[in-house]
């Protein structure tokens, strides 16, 4: 299991702070396409410039997923 | 007086008496000491942004003796600004920020040096402010402006804290450029569209103020010598469930800053291109103009926020939200003419510009109910 954990804007499309995803040996870029399947709120979540962090270290999409590993994915965001 | 008891020149010393006084609660700390609090007292540091995320910087930072503090901001107090902007009261609405900020702040602390500049960060102004820093604070509310400043800084290799917020949402991160570490455009190599600021998303009043503890939790360690864990991290924070990550970054191979060293004034076409949404729409009407059309008989005002937004306060006319305008487009009129108004006057531009499209007369309120509700107080 992996456990995808969603920042900002990301988790208020998602609708959800946090969820275990059956996605281990399988890239980011993988894990999103499969959540993204899940339906329109995902495509709007996942769509654009949104990062991921792997067991809190910045990765690209090509990254491949251990088993138990934390996947972070969070927007850029700008008020202040 | 030396020891001898001859009357010499008198002895250097770090501190006035009511300075010593003043800061005893940080000199007792063991990790700041004396000589930390002399290396505060002698830091520049330059915040550019005096709102949500500069006040709290500001209080703690001109409350901590950083002897020198330059303020930048080209915008005035308003009535929206209170819920979180806690440096200001009633009497400053209308005055420029940064001026504002520096009468509060020189209340506080009389000991230290306040520069007061009520104009926004810019190309031309940007490398003449931040060239005298020990340290810039980024409490800015927009990606063009921190961008300036990562590329400014990068150049003249200023350290940099930056902080940003979105409803519930927040980052923090300490840059250092020049040690090989990660910048700002090694994070977001693309200016980003589509995100919202806090006047059209709406912000929680503390975030800001959590936010803006981090990035002056920060400086003051930075300056006074301490650890700080946001080098090269990023501070992702929620404040619903409290959820906290601090993400490693790595310098990207490919950045134009990092690796190209393109300068600011190389980049001049990035910030102004990021800055051109501000523009007028031709759709748009000013608040003005809004007032004096909203009774005709020949207008139809168009209420496009959501069902709680309308029922909080509304100006008559109809309601459709803006998701549910595709399917309900047929129903309206074709004889009057349209004026969309949403909150901030992004939903009702989308909403003119829809309804353009169909052959409808439209408009839409520029700055949205914001706007018109200040115009009419």
């Amino acid at each position: 299991m992996i456990n995808v954990v969603l920042f900002a804007s990301v988790r208020e499309k998602a609708g959800c702070d946090s969820l275990e995803v059956e996605c281990a040996n399988c890239t980011i870029k993988e894990l999103k396409q499969q959540l993204m399947a899940q339906g329109e709120q995902w495509q709007q979540a996942l769509q654009g410039n949104i990062l991921a962090a792997v067991d809190q270290e910045m990765v690209v999409d090509s990254f491949i997923l251990k088993d138990h590993c934390e996947v972070a994915f969070f927007p850029p965001v700008t008020g202040g | 007086m030396t020891a001898n008891g001859k009357n010499n020149k008198p002895e250097q010393q770090a501190f006035s008496g009511s300075e010593w006084l003043r800061y005893t609660r940080h000199i007792q700390l063991p990790q700041i000491g004396a000589q930390g609090q002399q290396a505060l007292k002698q830091s520049h540091v330059v915040v550019i942004g005096c709102g949500g995320l500069g006040s709290p910087v500001l209080l703690y930072l001109a409350a901590a003796g950083i002897g020198h503090i330059t303020l930048v901001d080209g915008d005035t107090v308003d009535l929206t600004n209170l819920q979180r902007q806690i440096l200001f009261g009633m009497d400053d609405i209308a005055q420029p920020k940064a001026t504002a900020a520096k009468q509060r702040l020189s209340q506080l602390n009389p000991e230290i040096t306040l520069d007061a500049v009520n104009e926004p960060l810019s190309l031309n102004n940007a490398e003449s402010l931040i060239a005298p820093a020990d340290l810039v604070l980024d409490c800015t509310d927009n990606f063009a402006t921190r961008y300036l400043i990562n590329d400014v800084c990068a150049t003249l290799k200023k350290p940099w804290v930056f902080a940003s917020i979105h409803q519930f949402s927040g980052q923090c991160s300490l840059f250092t450029p020049g040690d090989g570490h990660a910048c700002f455009r090694c994070l977001f190599p693309e200016m980003p569209t589509g995100v919202a600021d806090c006047n059209t998303a709406g912000v929680l009043g503390v975030l800001p103020g959590m936010l803006g503890m981090f990035q002056a939790n920060e400086a003051i360690k930075f300056l006074a010598g301490l650890p700080t864990p946001l080098n090269n991290k990023l501070l992702l924070v929620e404040a619903i469930d409290l959820t906290f990550r601090q993400i490693q970054l790595t310098q990207s191979s490919d950045c134009i800053v990092c690796q190209q060293h393109k300068s600011a004034d190389e980049l001049d076409d990035f910030y102004s291109a990021a800055c051109a949404s501000n523009e007028s729409d031709p759709l748009e009407v000013s608040a003005g103009y809004f007032e004096s059309i909203k009774n005709n008989e020949e207008v139809l005002l168009l209420d496009v926020r959501t069902h709680a937004e309308r029922s909080a306060f509304h100006m008559n006319g109809i309601h459709i939200p803006l998701s549910d305008l595709e399917g309900t487009i047929s129903k309206l009129s074709k004889n009057k003419t349209i004026v969309c108004y949403c909150q901030s006057g992004t939903r009702s531009l989308k909403a003119a510009k829809q309804l353009k499209r169909l052959g409808f007369t439209c408009h839409s309120l520029k700055g949205g109910l914001a706007t018109w509700l200040k115009s009419v107080r």
